[in-house]
């Protein structure tokens, strides 16, 4: 059965890699250096440009460039919720860092982008599709993947104009922090078990201390990720004079579980539950690799919650 | 060619084999590791309240300004915690037991035999489907569950009314509960917000359990102990042979039927509450047998209290380990179980006493 499902993805890899002749006839490539290092041969100006990470998509359209497929965003069942409309019509892929073959041969694209993925069985893979790019390393600022991507694509002036934009909320926001400067902000994962607070160089930590925000003692460990859950008895880990607490869906069973929280005695002990400083937040937002449309997001929630009038 | 020592063999140590003195001592250990776990268990925690801080908490002698976040502690996360240790180990004890005697294999338990990982996916469909969350839902789907499981199993343990060798029911579970894993996988994979929420209880934990579940859940597993106790002497008949126990008056098909519905009730409720726990429902009959006489009322007994005993243990070894973080108490029970079951699997024939 696996050999009659090679023979099949066979034959469709040569009518893709037909279909790319005579569609990109004239069009010249040239080398790049990804971000593992290897040498590829791409296209000077990708057509068909598939997005297999969340950063990927958020750059891309932060480019004003749609790609023709991307895959689902943590823990949710299309593209990450706070794309919004932008991400509207992009096909999905796969789950959430699992793109499936065969939709990615029938998405037809032209270069894909593979940032953070680490997996070379796959990236070989992908590589017979179209040229496969690992647009950035797990723990790179967006910035950084940013302006790889955008040169990749052919942008590579706009992402100039893109961080500036960015500087620019930044100093915005900034200034109306009033009060909040420099305040603690604990960023968290609720789980009912055992919540996770994000490490210091998680994506929504360096946006916080672009802010000149501070984070608790507690939450000043070295990495990008979050926490392992942590025990209920210590939650006052997750103290601060400000708490921006989410989980991964903001509908059905997580968000439940969120409400349940503030039920719990445990939680309402909380200095920031009781100074009414908890704000709810998307966590796949919050959470997850950000981008650059992804940091102006956080900056707006933190100016809404923190921001004078 | 000689006989292993009784102490091996997991047979019973009657007085002529066992050290009787050692035994004593032994008994007295087991009898004493109860109460001194569950109170280990108040005052235990990867919070910042040292031992000493929560027995001052538990005696009301803490000083004012800690009083209300050490009641919080205890009463909230501690004393739930260990209310489900007793009722989820007693309860796993107990239906290990019942298992291992009534498919005359030392193998058989719930989570080796695919029955727990039945119950997660009854409660993972429950949760993600059918939007379940109050502790009686979530009972009726574990339920639901553990009785899929227990069917197939029991089905692949009488194929033409034979008992099958230990090691082909414990293949038969591992492969029903490898499948009933996968779906539940599937499902969670489709839903990735919940794999997110569940992925902890998935693993078997007692971290965050709500006062309330316990309470919902325990009238369940006292009466299904309860009728376990009530269901030992006609399984001692049983342990005879069938047509023995029917010439005792007992019937052996509604019996095994009975004993089916007591362990599903067990297991379910057991995995509503805590998750999957492994091991547990081998490590507590295995250690009884070393201890009680070869009536199974005692057997019985001492297994849901040395069930209780072992999950208190495992439950603050699970606190105290990366502190202050958690991790899952079935972690604790695998590394105490895994090293048993390869051992017991090496002891061949495997044949609890009385079926020989």
């Amino acid at each position: 059965m696996s050999l009659r499902l090679l023979q099949r993805s066979r034959r469709q890899l040569v009518m893709v890699a037909l279909a790319l002749l005579t569609g990109t006839a004239g069009a010249g490539n040239h080398t790049v250096t990804d971000a593992l290092g290897r040498s590829l041969s791409v296209p000077d100006q990708p057509k068909r440009v598939l997005a297999l990470s969340e950063l990927d998509l958020d750059a891309l359209l932060a480019l004003q460039q749609k790609p023709v497929g991307t895959t689902n965003g943590r823990g949710q069942d299309g593209p990450p919720r706070y794309l919004g409309t932008a991400a509207q019509g992009i096909s999905s892929v796969g789950a959430f860092a699992s793109p499936v073959l065969d939709r990615v041969i029938a998405a037809r694209p032209d270069l894909i982008l593979a940032g953070g993925q680490p997996d070379p069985a796959l990236l070989s893979q992908l590589g017979k599709i179209a040229p496969t790019v690992v647009s950035y390393q797990l723990g790179e600022d967006w910035q950084t993947a940013l302006r790889r991507i955008a040169s990749l694509v052919g942008q590579g002036a706009q992402s100039e104009g893109v961080i500036a934009h960015y500087q620019q909320r930044l100093a915005q926001t900034r200034q109306r922090l009033g009060h909040s400067k420099g305040a603690n902000v604990s960023v968290v994962r609720w789980n009912p078990q055992g919540p996770a607070y994000m490490l210091k160089d998680a994506f929504a930590s360096r946006v916080l201390a672009d802010l000149g925000l501070q984070r608790p003692a507690g939450q000043q460990q070295p990495g990008i990720a979050h926490s392992p859950p942590l025990s209920l008895e210590a939650l006052n880990r997750i103290d601060g004079d400000w708490l921006f607490v989410g989980t991964l869906s903001a509908k059905g069973q997580a968000s439940d579980a969120l409400a349940a929280a503030r039920q719990t005695p445990a939680f309402q002990q909380l200095q920031v539950f009781k100074k009414n400083r908890v704000v709810e937040v998307d966590g796949s937002l919050w959470t997850g690799l950000g981008g650059p449309l992804a940091a102006l997001a956080v900056l707006a929630d933190v100016e809404k919650a923190l921001g004078k009038p | 060619m000689t006989h292993p020592p009784a102490w091996l063999t997991g047979r019973p140590a009657d007085a002529t084999t066992a050290p009787s003195g050692l035994r004593r001592g032994a008994w007295a250990l087991a009898l004493i590791s109860l109460p001194m776990l569950a109170l280990a268990s108040l005052l235990l925690g990867g919070g910042d309240y040292s031992a000493l801080d929560s027995l001052g908490g538990l005696l009301g002698l803490a000083p004012a300004e800690h009083r209300e976040a050490l009641h919080t502690v205890l009463l909230t996360l501690r004393l739930p915690r260990t209310l489900a240790a007793l009722l989820v180990g007693s309860a796993l004890g107990v239906a290990g037991m019942l298992m291992q005697t009534v498919t005359r294999n030392h193998l058989a338990e719930p989570g080796l035999l695919g029955i727990n990982a039945g119950a997660a996916l009854g409660v993972v469909i429950g949760m993600v489907w059918m939007d379940a969350s109050s502790g009686v839902a979530l009972l009726g789907w574990a339920g639901l569950g553990a009785l899929a499981g227990n069917v197939c199993v029991m089905m692949a343990a009488h194929n033409k009314g034979r008992i099958s060798s230990p090691l082909r029911l414990v293949l038969a579970g591992a492969a029903l509960g490898a499948t009933f894993h996968g779906l539940t996988s599937a499902i969670l994979l489709s839903h990735q917000a919940g794999y997110d929420q569940y992925r902890f209880w998935l693993l078997g934990s007692l971290s965050g359990i709500r006062l309330d579940t316990v309470l919902q859940c325990a009238p369940l597993v006292i009466l299904a102990l309860m009728a376990a106790l009530l269901l030992t002497r006609p399984l001692s008949a049983l342990r005879l042979g069938d047509d023995l126990a029917r010439g005792l008056g007992h019937r052996p098909g509604r019996l095994r039927l009975l004993i089916a519905v007591t362990v599903t009730a067990l297991a379910g409720s057991a995995v509503a509450l805590a998750g999957p726990i492994a091991f547990l429902g081998l490590l507590a009959p295995f250690l009884g047998r070393k201890l009680a006489s070869n009536a199974l009322s005692q057997q019985l007994l001492t297994s849901a209290w040395l069930g209780a005993s072992l999950l208190l243990l495992a439950d603050i070894g699970a606190r105290l380990v990366i502190r202050p973080f958690e991790t899952p108490a079935s972690v604790m029970t695998a590394l105490l179980g895994a090293p048993l079951l390869i051992w017991l699997a090496r002891q061949a024939p495997s044949q609890p006493k009385g079926a020989a």
